[in-house]
């Protein structure tokens, strides 16, 4: 930014070596996953999973500054979307199931994003916490499209289309890990367009934005729903991997689990929440294996952890790290 | 040209009238200072006008148009720009994404999705012409909270100038700033043209006689002497509530 | 007993109960600022030991409610002291805070007591009926009712004609002036803090006659505080009874219109006042 350009030979080989990190993670995820066991992939495809999820939350907490503690609606409804579709009506077909439970993620955050966005301060917040309640409620409920608290099991991957393909684990990794690269790239271009920079004043001074010109409440309402839109990516995808949507997949608790891989990460940053999202779904994992029963105590413990020690986020600090070497190697 | 009209203004908190049927009208082109004790309501008044409170009572009109009920952003778009007396300013911002989103605010592009600000070399130049007038070009990637109280009055300023507004409602310019930045923001904003119309609050005397054309004073709400500098200064009434009008003023503290 | 003379009964305890719990959430909040999001669970925890002290050891009731209360302000005390205190004005972190200890609270809970639902409880001297009108009427209800009245008065009259409720006030309106006035504010937002997680534990214990116990439920438990907070507004004794109030009539007239999806009236009634009255029936502007 404001930089005179230099050679654009030697600016080009500048931004190669600058992006780095990027590319050995990139080269990472493409070549040495595959090679891992079953389980160790089943666990990357959670956390690219996750990572959509948590960038998608970081859109609102971290640029348009809105606190949300239902975001997990979004995810869950649309789960439920896809996996009704293949379980209550048997439609084979993988691009309609992403196209209904997105669609529906989408609506739903359409309809929430009016109300939610109706109250001022505190009461956003509560209204948010209820919004997603109320969903989870719905889905207890509703047991005939849902089956109720049991969890819509037994949700097939549907087909790609092609002729002669059959689903692995390898073969959805690579599906979710472009589901994810799409993601990142769509979001992160999203942040740096003015649209995202008038996300960015919004969160840092609203009442200024508006003497300015801008109508504030239209930018976080789109911005809520664009957040929404994504979560639902990341819930049919979840859908999909697990085998089965449940109820506690829409709860709070699943809001807070999100943000909490947004603020490990480094809110504000879309990167900060993937990485967020690898460590604690790692940690969770773990902790799973450590005790069967009390890893939430882990989490939550990490939770306070992180909020009173590495709320700037964990993220962050690395590339903070690079960012000093790059100047001190002079790159 | 009649370009803001207001009459018989009155904002009530609670049981206290901030304003109190505050009516005048500013020309095309007119330097007009506001001033007054504190707490006679001049930036309550500048708030009712931008549109950051609503009045309780009486009209506001803009350009022959009612703007009385009309939100901030939409007086914004109609010309109005302000800068507030205590920094509204994007502080975890850098100071030319600060500028910049001051310079965007008036046009469609703000809602572009797909395409980096940085492409948008025009806005570019205009922040870089903008932030020389006032000494941040150089500072221009640092983080407003780490900037010095008078840079971050200096950037308040461009901020509002930053939309090339119709109408400027400058609340307390120099408020902080030492006599050489205050020179500099009177240098500023004698440069604008006869294009953009001045309202402005200020204690500092000498910015007010050198630059208004008419001066209005205000008093617990009312309005109780309107006229030329040299009006205002032999003006008894004047005198008797605001002492120390003729001094220049060394000082500018905020309420 | 005519049935809607039933349902107002049932209406009003059941607002008792909510109204305990939402006085110590919206005490806490008014002083501190914070989103104690884990009030929820200090309801569960103190109803909790309230069942270990007066179920499972036999000892008073009334003991019991009142270690429920205590160990809740415990709780709070070491959530205060030990973790918000070094988050000091961050708001936001601090409500975080209350999220990561809901983790903790509920994992603690199921830990000690186990999984399983425990029935509704209450004292021996309750567990009988009344005759109202002609007929029986749960005496537990009546007494959470009456323990509801007096300390809705109590309440009320600390908050309005006491000093110590003056200094609240003026914390929750300008916490500066309040400062430069002399009022020891760390103290103010302690003992705020202490007794509304006193009055979330000890309601745990009261209202377990109506509710029962059992570990997910604090969540469910936390929505119903929020949606007294979102009916009737923030800050006020006066706005926490309207809410209740509010509350407990949807629940009781639900239950009895539409038994499965009384949950939802709930829900549209949050809906139907934040887009007619944003802060609340009797909120201050926020």
């Amino acid at each position: 930014m404001g930089r005179e350009p230099a050679s654009s030979e030697k600016q080009g080989l500048l931004k190669v070596i600058r992006l780095a990190p990027q590319f050995l993670i990139l080269l990472f995820l493409i070549f040495l996953i595959p090679l891992e066991p079953t389980y160790i992939q089943s666990l990357a495809t959670k956390i690219l999973i996750f990572a959509i999820f948590a960038m998608s939350l970081d859109l609102i907490i971290g640029y348009a500054g809105i606190m949300s503690l239902g975001h997990a609606a979004f995810f869950g409804a649309a789960g439920y979307g896809a996996g009704i579709l293949a379980v209550r009506f048997s439609i084979d077909n993988i691009w309609l199931g992403l196209a209904s439970g997105i669609l529906l993620a989408t609506f739903i955050a359409a309809v929430f994003g009016i109300i939610a966005l109706q109250a001022k301060g505190i009461y956003s917040i509560l209204i948010t916490f209820a919004l997603g309640q109320l969903l989870y409620s719905l889905a207890t409920k509703w047991r005939s499209v849902t089956n109720g608290d049991y969890g819509l099991w037994g949700v097939p991957l549907p087909a790609l289309g092609l002729s002669g393909f059959e689903w692995n684990g390898t073969y959805y990794y690579y599906f979710v890990f472009l589901a994810f690269l799409v993601c990142y790239l769509c979001l992160y271009r999203l942040v740096k367009s003015p649209f995202g920079k008038s996300l960015q004043g919004i969160r840092e001074g609203e009442s200024r934005m508006r003497a300015l010109g801008y109508n504030t409440w239209l930018f976080k309402y789109v911005a809520f729903v664009i957040a929404g839109m994504f979560a639902g990516v990341a819930g049919v995808l979840f859908a999909y991997h697990s085998g089965i949507i449940t109820p506690g997949d829409l709860a709070v608790m699943n809001s807070g689990f999100v943000m909490l891989m947004v603020i490990a990460g480094g809110i504000g940053t879309i990167y900060g929440a993937a990485i967020g999202a690898a460590l604690i779904i790692t940690i969770q994992y773990y902790a799973g294996i450590l005790t069967a029963d009390r890893w939430p105590l882990i989490l939550g413990g990490v939770f306070v952890l992180t909020i009173m020690y590495a709320r700037a986020g964990v993220g962050v600090y690395f590339y903070s790290l690079w960012k000093r070497a790059l100047v001190r190697w002079k790159f | 040209m009649e370009v803001l009209k207001v009459e018989g203004l009155s904002k009530r908190f609670g049981g206290v009238y901030s304003l109190e049927d505050v009516s005048f009208s500013v020309s095309g082109g007119e330097r007009l200072a506001i001033i007054g004790p504190n707490g006679a309501g001049k930036t309550t008044l500048f708030n009712v006008l931008a549109g950051q409170l609503s009045a309780t009572r009486g009209r506001v009109y803009l350009f022959g148009q009612e703007i009385t009920n009309l939100a901030p952003n939409r007086r914004a778009r109609l010309g109005i720009a302000r800068s507030f007396q205590i920094s509204n300013l994007f502080f975890n911002l850098t100071v030319l994404d600060n500028t910049l989103l001051a310079i965007q605010g008036r046009r469609a592009r703000s809602f572009q999705m797909f395409r980096s600000i940085e492409m948008y070399g025009d806005m570019f130049a205009k922040a870089k012409k903008l932030l020389r007038t006032t000494d941040l070009w150089e500072k221009r990637d640092d983080l407003v909270r780490n900037m010095s109280h008078g840079e971050q009055r200096n950037l308040e300023i461009v901020l509002s100038l930053a939309s090339e507004p119709k109408v400027l409602l400058l609340d307390e310019p120099t408020a902080g700033l030492t006599e050489a930045e205050s020179a500099n923001i009177f240098k500023v904003v004698s440069g604008l043209g006869s294009d953009t119309t001045v309202l402005f609050v200020a204690h500092d005397m000498d910015l007010v006689l050198n630059v208004a054309d008419r001066i209005i004073v205000l008093h617990y709400g009312h309005t109780i002497a309107e006229g030329t500098p040299e009006g205002i200064q032999a003006n008894p009434k004047v005198k008797e509530v605001y002492i120390g009008i003729k001094e220049p003023a060394t000082d500018a503290e905020a309420h | 007993m005519n049935i809607v003379l039933l349902n107002i009964l049932n209406a009003i305890s059941y607002g008792a109960i909510l109204f305990l719990l939402a006085s110590g959430f919206s005490l806490i909040f008014g002083v501190m600022g914070v989103l104690n999001l884990s009030h929820g669970a200090l309801y569960v925890v103190g109803a909790y030991m309230g069942w270990t002290t007066a179920v499972a050891h036999g000892i008073s009731f009334w003991l019991g409610a009142l270690a429920g209360g205590l160990v809740a302000g415990l709780i709070s005390l070491i959530m205060e002291a030990g973790f918000f205190r070094r988050l000091y004005k961050q708001l936001n972190e601090q409500m975080l805070l209350t999220f990561g200890f809901v983790y903790i609270l509920d994992n603690l809970s199921r830990w000690i007591w186990g999984p399983s639902y425990r029935a509704p409880f209450t004292s021996p001297a309750l567990s009988g009926s009344f005759t109202i009108l002609g007929s029986p009427y749960p005496a537990v209800r009546i007494a959470i009712i009456l323990i509801g009245i007096v300390i809705a008065v109590g309440l009320w009259w600390l908050q309005d004609k006491t000093r110590a409720g003056a200094m609240i006030r003026a914390g929750m309106d300008d916490k500066e002036t309040a400062v430069a006035l002399g009022i020891n504010l760390p103290l103010v937002a302690t003992v705020a803090f202490f007794v509304g997680s006193f009055l979330a534990g000890f309601a745990g214990v009261i209202g377990a006659g109506v509710t029962g116990v059992y570990p997910e439920m604090s969540m469910s438990v936390m929505l119903l505080v929020l949606a007294v907070i979102i009916i009737g507004g923030v800050g006020s004794v006066q706005g926490t009874l309207v809410g209740a109030g509010i509350l407990g009539a949807i629940d009781a007239f639900g239950k009895a219109l539409f038994p499965d999806y009384a949950m939802f009236t709930v829900y549209l009634a949050m809906i139907i006042v934040l887009l007619v009255k944003p802060s609340g029936i009797l909120g201050r502007q926020v």
